[in-house]
């Protein structure tokens, strides 16, 4: 199984292509679903912010093929699925695999890869996605997992770095960018058009240094009323913001419109109205809420997400501590996560294994218990400690051996977890049903009593030396626990050397 | 010590506080935006910050020193000369940068915003140093100068001349500062930069401050016209160039508080209003003057160097 990412984000790709690709909740669903039926794939999830779109797959093709088949199916898909022409975005597209898929991950939950580097919104926005993706019952094993180590990758550069700390964010490029115009914040005016939770962290940070008058604007009403009230502003219908920008000083545009609310011509009556007063228009929202040729206005000033890619490549530079250290916990946590998924092929076989000899444990000390009734309590939990650690120390070789295959693909001509389950008869029936088969049979007296069992499975002298050596071990390990008996521990069932020969 | 040498030392502390502002609004880090719950900027105290920061007020001190001097300098002159300092070339224009660099000090303590020193005190050095190339060229010797509302008269309209050139440097400042946000160019100058707010505040304060001086003295000048006894018709003196021009660039000035105040104008258009204006003041310079020529009046020998 290969981790595969597909994606477009704002370090190479202009908004204006970006736009074309976002989802929606109610596009979300159906591409989701789309991708997952495509040949080969196993789980879907897509992260579709402002920044970028990004689509994490599992898939069982080959990776040597996945430059000739599968990503140009996905790319064809994705063509398709947002009408636009393979050629105009694919020199854009970025393809992961594996190691760097789980990788970019990490980065993209630590905000390493964010526009507003140390930013904390992208956490919330990578668990929607895993969130939508189990909803519709896309993504879950392997991608889950995934996901979780990012959101917990992100949570430990937080805590363990200074990269959220009095950090970045749209909010403070826009305190900074408003700085530069308005020289009082007290008797500034700021319009929210949408109340998403972007424009309410960037008007809070406005509000936090010195801004007093909001007013917002939202599709909903209640909505907007809410966040007024958590503003201390207060709020409009919708179809009123044309006359408010009248009076405004700086907008914060977010809505989830498809198309823009706000250009040229709606905004030039406004300007003549405004006489010269500068108008600070920030567009947060994807697709672009204002037009472009807005900003070509006098006395105009239009930054959109890309835009404050500067602010960010200036904080990245005074940051590259914190943004070094925060690297190496995302390689830690890409690690961690590459090795969990590389051991998963042989977690089910190990677990039936583990599962096997526990059960024959159980069934073995219940034998005992019917037989050595007489036996203090204190005994009996050193004889069960004493058989849960041998079967431990069986299971052991065969795991690690199990995991180091399993983690060295195709390192073997053979399947070592075709090989386990063959040898102990794992999937040939219930594990169970072998130890409950051995435990009926010595009921019955089929096999012959308890204390012939060394004659029912005569070992070989190599066996019998290693038993040997671990009796002995076995001693000193009562030796040291004096109240109870050698006989005890060991009578009837690990059998004298000499019993053996 | 002679005046000579006062302006020396003047000019050279001008310089060097020129240097420190512009050293400074390179070198100054923004100041971080409040980002937690407190109400508490989230201001690092790093050392290109603090040093930044201690470039400002020595150039604040230097420019105290070289305004001192500078005082003392033109006070010697007169002294020595018993003129006006408003009889020579040199005395003109050495007041003309006495006013800006104290009226920069002033705005700079009240409002702070080095990066108008940056512009203003460099303009500030040139009058001055042009002003020291003319420290020998002629004085004028005549009544007229001698007369209180004359000297009232250059005073006012020398007063306003400063205050529009800091309203032009307000002015021009602007339009850098629109052309960097338009472009949304991020480097430290445009950090450095004041808000678009305060620079078009300054220059509309400065230009409601000069624009009654400068009709304060070109109505002194007229009624120091009409009151002559000399033969000289008072057609003469308005139908000359440079009164004509002066007339002109009262009229900018008027547009333009007239449109700011009675039609609220602000943005860009005003400033490249202000630009004009003062560059009109200028070319009142070019403009040959038979009334407001010191060769006219000269008649007193030059000044000697070390005097």
């Amino acid at each position: 199984m290969h981790l595969v990412l597909l994606g477009l984000s704002h370090h190479n790709t202009p908004i204006e292509l970006r736009e074309r690709f976002g989802y929606n909740a109610h596009t979300l669903g159906n591409a989701l679903t789309a991708a997952k039926s495509l040949p080969g794939i196993g789980e879907v999830v897509i992260l579709s912010t402002c920044n970028r779109m990004e689509m994490y797959l599992t898939t069982d093709v080959p990776s040597t093929v996945h430059e000739v088949e599968l990503f140009p199916m996905l790319t064809a898909h994705l063509a398709a699925e947002h009408n636009i022409a393979p050629a105009s975005f694919a020199p854009h597209l970025y393809r992961k695999t594996d190691q760097a898929a789980a990788q970019h991950l990490m980065r993209v939950a630590a905000s390493l890869d964010s526009l507003v580097l140390g930013e904390a919104q992208i956490l919330g926005q990578v668990r929607g996605s895993l969130r939508d993706a189990r909803t519709h019952e896309t993504g879950g094993g392997i991608l889950g997992k995934l996901f979780e180590q990012a959101l917990f990758t992100g949570k430990r550069v937080q805590t363990e770095t200074g990269l959220g700390q009095g950090g970045f964010s749209i909010g403070h490029a826009a305190v900074t960018l408003a700085r530069q115009i308005f020289d009082d914040f007290a008797r500034a005016r700021v319009l929210i058009l949408g109340a998403g939770k972007m424009s309410e962290e960037t008007a809070q940070h406005l509000v936090r240094n010195g801004v007093q008058f909001i007013v917002v604007a939202n599709r909903t009403y209640d909505r907007a009323i809410e966040m007024a009230g958590r503003l201390g502003g207060s709020a409009i219908h919708y179809d009123a913001f044309p006359a408010e920008l009248e009076r405004a000083d700086i907008v914060i545009s977010a809505t989830a419109a498809p198309h823009p609310i706000l250009n040229r011509k709606m905004l030039q009556p406004v300007l003549r109205k405004r006489r010269g007063r500068p108008l600070f228009l920030i567009d947060i929202a994807l697709p672009r809420d204002i037009d472009a040729d807005v900003a070509e206005l006098d006395d105009v000033f239009l930054y959109n997400i890309d835009h404050l890619q500067h602010y960010v490549q200036q904080a990245a530079t005074d940051r590259a501590q914190e943004t070094a250290r925060a690297e190496i916990i995302v390689r830690e946590e890409a690690d961690r996560f590459m090795a969990w998924m590389q051991t998963r092929g042989a977690t089910p076989v190990i677990a039936q294994l583990r599962d096997h000899l526990q059960q024959i444990a159980t069934q073995r000390l219940a034998i005992l218990r019917s037989r050595l009734r007489n036996l203090p309590d204190r005994d009996w939990q050193v004889l069960e400690t004493q058989l849960r650690a041998m079967m431990d120390e069986v299971a052991l070789p065969p795991t690690l051996l199990l995991k180091g295959a399993s983690a060295s693909e195709g390192a073997t001509p053979y399947s070592l977890t075709d090989a386990v389950d063959a040898l102990f008869g794992l999937s040939a029936g219930d594990s169970s049903s072998i130890a409950g088969q051995t435990s009926d049979e010595f009921r019955s007296g089929h096999l012959g009593k308890l204390d012939d069992v060394p004659a029912l499975k005569p070992l070989s002298s190599d066996a019998a030396c290693v038993l040997e050596g671990r009796q002995t071990e076995t001693k000193q390990r009562s030796d040291r626990e004096p109240q109870l008996p050698l006989s005890t521990v060991t009578g009837g069932v690990i059998p004298e050397p000499e019993a053996a020969k | 010590m002679s005046f000579g040498t006062l302006n020396a030392i003047a000019l050279a502390f001008y310089i060097l506080a020129s240097v420190c502002y512009d050293a400074f609004v390179f070198l100054a880090t923004p100041a971080a935006p409040i980002t937690g719950k407190s109400k508490k900027a989230d201001v690092s105290s790093d050392t290109d910050s603090e040093n930044a920061h201690s470039l400002r007020w020595t150039g604040r001190v230097l420019l105290l020193l070289g305004v001192l001097f500078q005082f003392a300098a033109t006070g010697v002159w007169c002294v020595t000369m018993h003129r006006s300092p408003f009889a020579s070339e040199y005395g003109t224009l050495s007041v003309l940068a006495w006013i800006i660099a104290v009226t920069f000090a002033l705005i700079d303590l009240r409002r702070n915003l080095p990066a108008v020193g940056a512009i203003a005190l460099p303009v500030a050095c040139v009058i001055l140093f042009w002003a020291m190339l003319h420290v020998h060229g002629p004085v004028a010797d005549t009544t007229a100068l001698k007369s209180q509302i004359v000297s009232l008269h250059v005073l006012a309209i020398l007063a306003s001349y400063g205050l529009f050139a800091l309203a032009f440097g307000c002015a021009a400042l602007y339009l850098l500062q629109n052309r960097l946000l338009k472009q949304r160019a991020v480097n430290s100058l445009f950090h450095s930069m004041p808000p678009l707010a305060s620079l078009d505040a300054i220059a509309y304060c400065s230009v409601a401050y000069a624009l009654p001086l400068l009709t304060l003295g070109l109505g002194l000048g007229v009624a120091d016209i009409f009151s002559k006894d000399s033969g000289a018709t008072p057609s003469r003196w308005l139908l000359d160039a440079h009164t004509l021009a002066s007339f002109g660039t009262w009229g900018l000035y008027v547009t333009y508080l007239g449109t700011r105040i009675g039609l609220g104008w602000r943005g860009i258009r005003p400033q490249y209003l202000l630009l004009v204006g003062l560059i009109v003041a200028i070319a009142l310079y070019a403009i040959p003057s038979a009334t407001h020529s010191f060769n006219t009046f000269s008649a007193v020998p030059a000044p000697p160097s070390h005097t």
